[in-house]
């Protein structure tokens, strides 16, 4: 038995059960009673759970006792005991008082008031605090998941797949949290204490993902998609239960004063409130402060929120002292750095900085310089072998290399190497992150023979607007691990590629390595790549060393590095005969040779395969996935629909899975197209979003059922002509991806109709439709950022899932028709 | 008073189907993955071969190889991933089917004491019986043969490969060869009768009796000390030290040429106190003339959240490793250092200049430094 017991998992997960029955009870969703029944059966399992344990233990020690797996379960003897300890010392709370009075002389009970009896009941709040707290909670729910994604994405290994983890399971539970409201009042008092919660609890989720990362999982390593997941879903948890809880309790308030649309312009509204939040986040706030600042701006608006209110003026004192001291201490101690510093082990933290593509952290350790993009390391000064095979290897191959372009942040480094090259005239370096550049050109050498120029763009932008042509067009860029990443290894951006290479010029660009033995996975990858390069370049030649290197040319290329190295005189520390394993080179080139189909697909912008294939790959290295949960998922999601009574909430669900579903497909081929998704992403979420609160907020509102079919028959004609439109287009250019924004937002504005429209028919009290209407939208959202990026795109391609996405919506609304 | 959903009512068929295919779907997400056995589900073939070192038990056979000492029942499969329980017997599915064949420097294992400047023919299995997360060899190491392509090479084969590439050894490498045991002991022993002489480059990570049976047909070895921290050791690789400790004794004691490698792993194993312990052990338990290379670490597998250690550490723990009284110490993955040459120990000249895996100078007669005539220890013709 060689695994470490879960104590910080079960403290933790027992902390937050037990914070979230205590809110319930203090919200009135339960009553004390249950409140109190859930921790005395708590209490009672554990203990029942460790005693029968631990006699076994001690049969097995005395007599032993063997049973099959006996030792998977003695890890629950320990685990359950921790749990018990918990509990206990949550009932030593409750019982506070009778120790206490055990040492304490006798007093006369005072008199109790019942102030929780008038608590419980329904009373409101004014209208302009059930408006403000709507908006609130778009603002507070944007800011916080934008937050989250930017700090889990630095924890864990960031990607699609993480990103769409973090946004399936969001919505999920907010759903959950809007479907527990169906049933729950809950009183003014209770709305003010979410909205507390709502305010502080991402402040306290922060701090403790950040310092419990490396006590939960080994510093330094890679987690594996299960653990990540749980990771996540127990930090999102208590925010987005809250959240969920508090919208249908804020339009069954707002009902009180806008009887006849209240869901709608609650919904809108909302949104509105997100809209403002992911316009202040792109624009301003990124650029202002870091993460930890805007979670203390969301705790200020929250607060304000509150103590505007009417209520005592010692809880306006209170609330206003606590959240300017919290304020005060984040100004004047480095709490970010001091948090962020148990993740850099051995390392000082000499720069941290929130550029718009993450998080940059500059570390130091003895004398080598590191820097990393959300944790990850993209810079080491120690990572000379790397840097020397990517520019000798392709330099070493021409004849006169003038002019070179390099796409990489690795620039200081490559200058030193560059050195060695006499004939070089110019070098242009594009880099798309301005504080890569800046914390680089602090290392830049300051002497040089040639010319550096240094340009902040995307590198398919740079290509795109561009006319100068180079002799060695270098690519350092991270492997297809994203769709973002991916663009550099399409066919349309080899394309691109070509076209700025003179006669006689090399592209050189890097996968990963297999070192001794290349595994199916990583093949598959390769070849794929191989496949795409071969249909733009004449000629390809692998060099498998610390990554494998490929290097493309319309001129005949050489496999014989040392004649090279030779030939030019060249000797660097590691690219050199005396380091380089040649005869070990040449027996892998020939093996990927062997294993590459050259028929694989190719990686296209509209079929992201590359993209597929590394996340396989990835799997291969941290541990699978079954992938047929995926399916198994969404196929009884969307059968769990089909046997639902309700067939307008099937098609708010449908109008989540299409509005999120389009939004990728946007976002990704901005991605694909134009690059820089940062900057317009913000603009892209917030078009959407403004389509949804238009829809919402429509002045003529179209009664009855009727409505809803041609609404997504609509849909599907819009989904439907722009794949045609797509199919038809060969090259996406500006027009195309604008299109594509303009087309969302109006599909956008109609699943905003689709979804109040609903609402109106479904004829059940107010709080309950919120509820409903609420929690399927987040569900089917949640469906689309699951399947969409990471099943649908890159295995049919974007086309197929736009015509895809069409279909639904016409069977859908078919089948809404024609139901009665 | 509030009720949660479904609580006062009964409920109907359509919500029983589909309460019932949440739970199924919740199921389904949530496996017993603690509990979850590999199995094996090929069958006998000419790469399985009835293992050595193994034991019936009321539980299902017993490996003796390592100490993980995996108690198998029926189809399952070892934690090395490469031995199988079939009809209460324990079969090894890595015989005679490498799926890495090379054709390597000596230098590059490392090896430097060890017939200098030639070529060890160098196979591995997939398979291995640890799981470090800094693993350069995770695409063998961390799977099964039964998942790789496969070379279809008996030890006879292998022999003669090696001749045919003029290799002076065979080196059982990249993986883990305590995992191919049989493959590996059985090759050794046909290369020994050819005059090849065998190489284990090894975590170390077995059981007594199987290394001393090895011991007997190889010839050397480069066993990796991963740390001197037994926690560290359970985190970062799933083993234990003390069953290192025993390998390195062995081994001496049964006269195999013995190198050390520790990779300094930083925030893991570059703790000069840790470094200068385990120095003081080799020493006092007569290591003195094993060479040890500290190699330097770079982000790999799953450890990429590290950064490569600093060259400036490994001098440290270099200059703590001399001190300390070791002989002979190297700084691995770092070209163009002093550190790379082996000085005699007495007159303090270079003895072997290196460059990379090749030889730039060799002021070696007969193992004995031409300057002052010290005995350099190694295996050099």
């Amino acid at each position: 038995m060689n695994q470490p017991y879960h104590l910080a998992t079960v403290i933790i997960v027992t902390l937050i059960l037990y914070f979230l029955t205590w809110l319930g009870w203090k919200t009135a969703i339960i009553s004390k009673r249950t409140y109190h029944y859930i921790w005395n059966t708590a209490l009672l399992v554990t203990f029942v759970a460790t005693a029968i344990l631990g006699v076994i233990l001690a049969l097995q020690v005395n007599y032993k006792f063997e049973l099959p797996g006996l030792d998977t379960y003695m890890m629950f003897h320990v685990d359950a005991g921790i749990a018990m300890a918990i509990v206990s010392v949550i009932h030593l709370v409750w019982h506070w008082g009778y120790y206490s009075k055990m040492f304490k002389p006798h007093k006369v009970k005072k008199n109790i008031s019942m102030q929780y009896l008038a608590e419980n009941e329904m009373d409101l709040l004014d209208r302009k605090a059930v408006l403000s707290a709507i908006f609130y909670l778009g603002l507070q729910s944007i800011l916080v998941q934008t937050i989250y994604i930017r700090e889990f994405l630095a924890l864990f290994t960031g990607n699609e797949l993480i990103i769409g983890i973090i946004l399936v399971l969001w919505m999920l539970m907010t759903g959950f949290g809007s479907v527990v409201a169906k049933k729950t009042k809950i009183a003014a008092q209770g709305i003010r204490i979410l909205i507390v919660f709502m305010a502080i609890i991402p402040l306290l989720s922060y701090l403790s993902m950040n310092l419990l990362r490396y006590e939960l999982f080994i510093p330094g390593s890679e987690v594996d998609l299960f653990s990540s997941t749980w990771f996540i879903a127990l930090f999102q948890l208590p925010f987005c239960i809250i959240s969920g809880l508090l919208f249908p309790q804020l339009v069954a308030q707002a009902g009180h004063y806008r009887k006849a649309d209240a869901i709608g312009s609650s919904y809108a509204l909302e949104t509105i409130g997100s809209v403002f939040g992911g316009l202040i986040m792109g624009f301003l706030l990124f650029h202002l402060t870091n993460n930890l600042n805007i979670l203390i701006i969301g705790l200020f608006l929250g607060s304000s929120l509150i103590v505007i209110q009417d209520i005592k003026h010692s809880k306006k004192f209170i609330i206003g002292g606590v959240t300017i001291i919290i304020g005060l201490a984040a100004w004047m101690f480095p709490v970010e750095r001091k948090v962020k510093s148990t993740l850099y082990i051995n390392q000082d933290i000499q720069n941290i900085d929130n550029s718009v593509y993450g998080e940059i952290v500059q570390t130091a350790q003895f004398e080598q310089v590191n820097i990393y993009e959300n944790q990850q390391l993209i810079f080491s000064s120690g990572k000379e072998q790397e840097i020397e095979e990517m520019i000798h290897f392709p330099l070493i191959q021409h004849t006169d290399p003038k002019h070179l372009l390099i796409i990489s942040p690795n620039i200081s480094q490559i200058i030193k190497e560059l050195k060695l090259y006499p004939c070089i005239a110019s070098v242009d370096f594009v880099e798309t992150n301005p504080v890569l550049i800046e914390y680089q050109q602090n290392m830049i050498p300051d002497s040089t023979s040639f010319n550096v120029n240094i340009i902040q763009k995307d590198p398919v932008r740079f290509f795109r607007d561009s006319k100068k042509q180079y002799d060695i067009i270098i690519l350092d860029a991270p492997p297809p691990s994203t769709l973002n990443y991916n663009r550099f290894y399409t066919q349309q951006f080899y394309d691109l590629v070509n076209q700025r290479l003179l006669e006689k010029g090399i592209l050189s660009t890097s996968l990963p390595a297999g070192m001794n033995y290349m595994n199916p996975e990583l093949i598959n990858l390769i070849g794929t790549i191989y496949s795409t390069i071969n249909q733009v370049f004449n000629d390809i030649v692998l060099f498998p060393a610390t990554k494998t290197y490929v290097l493309a040319s319309n001129e005949r290329l050489s496999k014989q590095i040392i004649p090279l190295l030779e030939s030019k005189n060249i000797e660097a520390d590691y690219v050199n005969p005396y380091y380089l394993d040649v005869w070990a080179m040449q027996q892998q080139q020939d093996q990927i040779i062997q294993g590459i189909n050259t028929t694989d697909t190719r990686n296209t912008q509209n079929h992201p395969v590359g993209f597929f294939y590394y996340i396989d790959s990835w799997f291969s290295k941290i541990g699978d996935i079954n992938r047929i949960l995926i399916y198994v998922l969404a196929v009884a999601i969307m059968g769990m629909l089909l046997i639902n009574k309700n067939k307008y909430l099937i098609s708010v669900f449908i109008s989540g899975f299409t509005v999120s579903g389009i939004e990728f497909i946007v976002i990704l081929l901005f991605q694909t197209t134009i690059g820089a998704l940062y900057q317009y992403i913000s603009v892209i979420i917030a078009a959407f979003m403004l389509g949804i609160a238009i829809g919402s907020w429509w002045p003529i509102r179209l009664k009855g059922k009727a409505v809803i079919y041609p609404l997504q028959l609509f849909i599907a004609v819009i989904t439907g002509g722009y794949s045609l439109y797509m199919h038809v287009t060969d090259t996406y250019s500006l027009v195309f991806v604008y299109m594509a924004l303009f087309v969302g937002t109006g599909v956008a504005v109609l699943c905003g109709m689709v979804f109040v429209n609903s609402a109106h028919i479904i004829k059940q009290d107010i709080r309950a439709t919120a509820s409903m209407a609420y929690s399927y939208d987040l569900f089917g959202s949640a469906l689309g950022a699951l399947v969409i990026p990471i099943l649908l795109i890159p295995f049919i391609g974007f086309i197929e899932t736009m015509v895809g996405i069409a279909i639904i919506n016409l069977f859908i609304g078919t089948i809404t028709a024609i139901r009665k | 008073m509030n009720n949660f959903i479904g609580m006062e009512k009964k409920i109907s068929k359509r919500e029983f189907v589909k309460y019932g295919m949440l739970g199924m779907v919740g199921i389904i997400c949530c496996p017993g993955r603690r509990v979850h056995a590999r199995t094996y589900s090929g069958s006998l073939n000419k790469h399985t071969k009835e293992a050595r070192f193994y034991i019936s038990t009321p539980r299902g056979v017993r490996c003796m190889i390592c100490p993980n000492e995996c108690t198998l029942k029926e189809g399952e499969l070892s934690d090395c991933r490469n031995r199988i329980a079939k009809n209460d017997k324990l079969y090894t599915i890595a015989y005679g089917n490498p799926c890495a064949v090379h054709v390597d420097p000596i230098e590059k294992k490392p090896l430097y004491h060890f017939l200098p400047e030639s070529r060890s023919f160098s196979i591995a299995t997939a398979g291995c019986n640890l799981a470090c997360l800094n693993c350069q060899n995770y695409t063998i190491s961390q799977t099964s043969p039964t998942k790789t392509r496969n070379y279809d090479l008996m030890p006879d084969k292998v022999v003669e490969k090696a001749i045919t590439n003029n290799c002076k050894s065979i080196a059982y490498t990249y993986s883990e060869p305590i995992t191919f045991y049989e493959y590996t002991y059985d090759t050794s022993k046909i290369a020994k009768q050819q005059g090849i002489k065998n190489v284990l480059v090894s975590a170390g990570y077995i059981n007594e009796g199987p290394l001393r049976k090895l011991a007997k047909v190889v010839d050397a070895a480069n066993i990796d000390l991963k740390s001197f921290d037994d926690s560290i050791y359970l985190k970062l690789n799933s083993g234990k030290l003390q069953p290192v400790l025993n390998t390195l004794k062995t081994l001496k004691d049964e006269g195999v040429w013995l190198e050390i490698t520790n990779l300094v792993v930083p925030g893991w194993t570059d703790s000069e106190t840790m470094i200068r312990e385990m120095c003081q052990w080799l020493y006092a338990n007569g290591f003195e003339d094993s060479p040890l290379h500290f190699s330097r670490f770079q982000p790999m597998y799953k450890l990429t959240q590290l950064p490569p250690t600093p060259v400036s550490v490994l001098r440290k723990v270099r200059e703590i490793a001399l001190h300390e009284g070791l002989k002979y110490v190297y700084i691995g993955n770092v070209p163009n250092t002093e550190a790379e040459n082996t000085y005699c120990p007495n007159c303090h000249e270079v003895v072997i200049e290196r460059r990379g895996y090749r030889i730039m100078n060799k002021n070696l007669e007969s193992g004995h430094c031409i300057n002052c005539n010290t005995t350099i220890p190694g295996i050099w013709n």
